[in-house]
């Protein structure tokens, strides 16, 4: 019986810890398969040939599904299917990785994803796996190397570019980590793309507890119909967001599970308030860490706003700014996103100098608020309940 | 961060509009606030903010917000709160400003 049990570890990492997640969700949700979830493993009867065919069956609909969006054709008014081109899973057209050798199912899986059917033992004429350091045996080039399919981190092309700690292009890695790290791009995280004149970026967040019982726990709350959160969408996979930085698009997040997760009593136990962020921009990766400092503040401005009046402050009122110039000419765009950026920022991370700073006359312009928000008493009631909540005591 | 009683963020309020206001005018006051480093001298912009609100009543300009902070001396409220919380003197500007900005945001252009 202790055989036929198999354990993926925690890698410790908020990449790979998320990729469990996904593999224990896909195998507990689609294959009707008991997991075991524990803080720092994940443990499941070994799978069969059929249900590795029902998972990686899976795992193809997805890719069609997460890595692709309809777009309507404005010329021919017909709705097409366009790839996600900014995402490293895709190179000119065709899938990477072990995305593009999934379709290969007959070769791949009985001997390539061997550790969901067997405990993998040390073997001769092996190698060691740059990111896990169990031992494995190459079979095939292109899929253990280690790519920025793997490890989105992963800076490929030169040495000198790496620095110390990020993984090196001659870097390998088994087929285990290869597979977790590519399944990852079809999970259900928040993301928002910005196209903008200069440049375009990409905001991808990702949660991150050290726990994996209770990172199920979060993110099956985000997944849950009816929270409403996710809807699979051109620019941002979030419902109604118009929001164009990482924190704006986390208060977003915040605001939504506050009003609907409060109905259904679950987010008192568990919010998280760890993310990374991965942002891309001009084919770069960079990771950043959001840590929300002071989450009890931030529930009692939603509570103060949202039980008097129905009100958030992103959703009613940071979402109806913009810069407009004190005399008379056009609103400066990039200006009203960097006010937006820095009033979430600043209610997000307990800064009121930063929320300050949006409000401060800058290259000429001036915080205006469209005619959505409401009348003037509207206006001056949500800044004054914001005030209230965040400096009154 | 210093939480401040509800009476002492309305004393804040009132000077905001009050100097939103004035700020139609004479823009250069909310860049002089804007600009200063000690409470002394954040003391003295205040004093000149309320010479201007002086001339502007003189010269008929009514503004119904700018009476109400008028008559509850407002600005002596806010001396008196800027030399309570010295040490945090930039909470009390950065709270003015957005009010004052915010109040030019929505009630000009």
């Amino acid at each position: 019986m202790g055989e036929e049990v198999i354990e993926v570890n925690k890698y410790y990492d908020w990449w790979f810890d998320n990729a469990i997640e996904f593999l224990g969700y896909l195998l507990e949700d689609k294959l009707k398969i008991k997991v075991n979830w524990e803080e720092d493993k994940i443990s499941f009867e070994k799978l069969n040939d059929k249900q590795i065919k029902h998972l990686i069956g899976e795992i193809e609909r997805l890719i069609d599904y997460k890595l692709k969006y309809k777009k309507v054709n404005k010329k021919t008014q017909i709705k097409e299917s366009k790839l996600r081109t900014y995402l490293p899973a895709i190179h000119n057209g065709k899938y990477v990785g072990i995305l593009k050798k999934i379709k290969e199912k007959d070769k791949i899986f009985n001997t390539k994803i061997d550790f969901l059917s067997k405990n993998i033992k040390n073997m001769k004429n092996s190698k060691i796996c740059d990111v896990c350091g169990n031992y494995y045996t190459p079979f095939d080039k292109n899929i253990n190397k280690l790519t920025q399919i793997v490890y989105p981190s992963t800076t490929t092309s030169l040495k000198s570019l790496c620095g110390i700690r990020k993984p090196q292009p001659e870097n390998t890695c088994c087929i285990k980590c290869a597979f977790l790290g590519s399944i990852e791009w079809l999970d259900d995280y928040p993301f928002i793309s910005v196209y903008g004149t200069s440049s375009n970026k990409h905001c991808l967040l990702f949660p991150l507890l050290n726990n994996l019982q209770e990172l199920h726990k979060f993110k099956n709350i985000m997944r849950n119909p009816n929270t409403g959160i996710f809807e699979q969408k051109e620019h941002s996979n979030i419902l109604n967001s118009k929001s164009t930085d990482s924190y704006s698009l986390l208060l977003n997040i915040y605001e939504k599970l506050y009003e609907k997760t409060k109905i259904i009593r679950e987010l008192d136990k568990i919010l998280c308030d760890d993310w990374v962020e991965l942002e891309i921009k001009n084919g770069f990766f960079y990771v950043k860490n959001l840590k929300i400092p002071n989450l009890e503040r931030l529930k009692k401005i939603f509570e103060s706003m949202f039980y008097k009046y129905s009100w958030f402050p992103y959703s009613n009122f940071i979402k109806y700014t913009f810069a407009k110039p004190l005399k008379s000419g056009n609103i400066n765009n990039d200006l009203s996103n960097e006010n937006q950026y820095l009033m979430s920022k600043g209610i997000l991370m307990d800064d009121f100098k930063t929320f300050a700073k949006a409000f401060q006359i800058r290259k000429g312009c001036i915080v205006g608020f469209k005619r959505d928000i409401g009348n003037f008493k509207d206006k001056k009631d949500k800044l004054n309940i914001i005030m209230e909540s965040w400096r009154g005591i | 961060m210093v939480q401040f009683e509800s009476h002492e963020l309305e004393t804040m309020r009132k000077a905001g509009w009050i100097i939103g206001s004035i700020g139609k005018t004479y823009i250069s006051e909310i860049y002089q606030l804007d600009r200063v480093r000690s409470a002394e001298e954040f003391e003295k912009v205040i004093k000149n903010i309320s010479l201007r609100a002086i001339k502007i009543g003189k010269e008929g300009e009514k503004c119904k917000d700018y009476e109400e902070a008028i008559s509850k001396n407002a600005f002596k409220n806010l001396i008196e709160l800027i030399n309570k919380y010295k040490p945090n003197f930039d909470e009390i500007k950065d709270i003015i400003l957005i009010y004052s900005t915010f109040y030019l945001g929505i009630k000009y252009n």
